[in-house]
């Protein structure tokens, strides 16, 4: 099991590289998650595990009802 | 032609003119023939830590400058004969630009089979003068989360330069690390990708300085892996796990 300073290392190494959260990938994401919800927080971490993970948390207050499909 | 080696590292203090002056050293007794160069214009401490700040009568400025020539500048160690030291200084009157070091470095190229280039730290001028004239690098890195991220960035910029990367660790403390209270030099190796060269443990002769050759143990096996390829890591960690490890980490923690 890696230790948390292991874990704090690679978010740190990772975001520095990546830094999601400053590119225009963060902003478009949020303008369709907001398309779909409203939300509280949306985070994006990056994990690497061989490959890149990328997991994106979306804490949702309410998600609009989508009746007619969106083209 | 020689091997030119930068020592880097990013962060100050991590132990670059440290791992430069101990890893010549090993490399000299291995009959290799070694110029250490300090590149550190300004807070320049190689002549300091090799033990002949009482001999400088040239430096490498002024061979940049055309004042003497590079023979000159070059001092000897007195324990091992094929080692040599190029000092450098407090400031220079020009900028002295990547080329003209290139240039001196061609000249004794051909003399020694390793050049060490002591890197002044931060990614600033003098790092980028530095990795201009070395073709690989060893990244010395302390196992803190501050050391690592900038000795990532530190990496991020060598491998942009084509400069091959090498790590080392540095201040281990085996003690901390069987506790699972520091990084292990694998973790960081993990983190950092790259060659894997060398683990150096935190140590009081290497830090007081009274006898360079008291250390010698982990930094013989950093020289050949240099040298050989091979990837032997000085084991610091052992002897704190188990029932003993366990008495002798409490007794180091408490004084
Ligand atoms: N393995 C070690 N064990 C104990 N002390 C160490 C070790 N390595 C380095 N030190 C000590 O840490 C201090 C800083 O080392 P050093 O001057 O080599 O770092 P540096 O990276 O060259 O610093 P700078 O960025 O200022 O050039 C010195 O006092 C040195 O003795
Ligand atoms: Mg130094």
């Amino acid at each position: 099991m890696p230790s948390d300073n292991y874990n704090r290392a690679q978010a740190m190494i990772l975001d520095d590289k990546y830094n999601l959260a400053k590119t225009g990938f963060f902003k478009e994401l949020r303008e369709v998650v907001t398309k779909y919800m409203e939300c509280d927080a949306l985070k994006v971490d990056t994990f690497s595990n061989g490959n890149l993970d990328i997991v994106i948390t979306i804490s949702a207050k309410k998600l609009y009802k989508q009746l007619t499909p969106v083209e | 032609m020689a091997r030119k080696i930068v020592i880097t590292g990013g962060k100050g203090g991590t132990g670059k003119t440290t791992v430069c002056a101990n890893l010549g050293i090993a490399l000299a007794r291995l009959n290799f023939r070694v110029l250490l160069m300090d590149m550190d214009i300004g807070l320049n401490n190689l002549d300091v830590v090799m033990k002949v700040e009482d001999k400088v009568v040239f430096d490498f400025i002024d061979v940049v400058e055309n004042r003497c020539r590079a023979g000159q500048a070059l001092i000897q160690d007195e324990a091992e004969p094929t080692l040599y030291v190029m000092p450098s200084c407090h400031s220079a009157k020009r900028q002295v630009t990547a080329d003209a070091v290139k240039k001196v470095i061609s000249r004794l190229s051909d003399t020694f089979d390793y050049i060490l280039l002591d890197c002044p730290a931060g990614i600033d001028v003098g790092f980028r003068r530095a990795i201009n004239c070395a073709d690989e690098a060893i990244v010395v890195v302390t196992p803190h989360l501050s050391g690592v991220r900038d000795a990532d960035k530190t990496i991020t910029q060598l491998t942009a330069n084509s400069v091959s990367v090498n790590v080392v660790v540095n201040r281990v403390r085996g003690d901390l690390v069987a506790s699972g209270e520091m990084l292990s030099a694998f973790e960081v190796f993990g983190l950092l990708g790259h060659t894997a060269l060398g683990v150096i443990p935190e140590n009081d002769d290497v830090n007081c300085n009274v006898d360079l050759h008291a250390c010698r143990k982990p930094f013989d096996v950093l020289a050949r892996n240099l040298t050989s390829g091979s990837y032997d890591m000085y084991d610091c960690v052992s002897r704190y796990k188990g029932v003993f490890g366990r008495l002798k980490r409490k007794f180091k923690k408490n004084v």
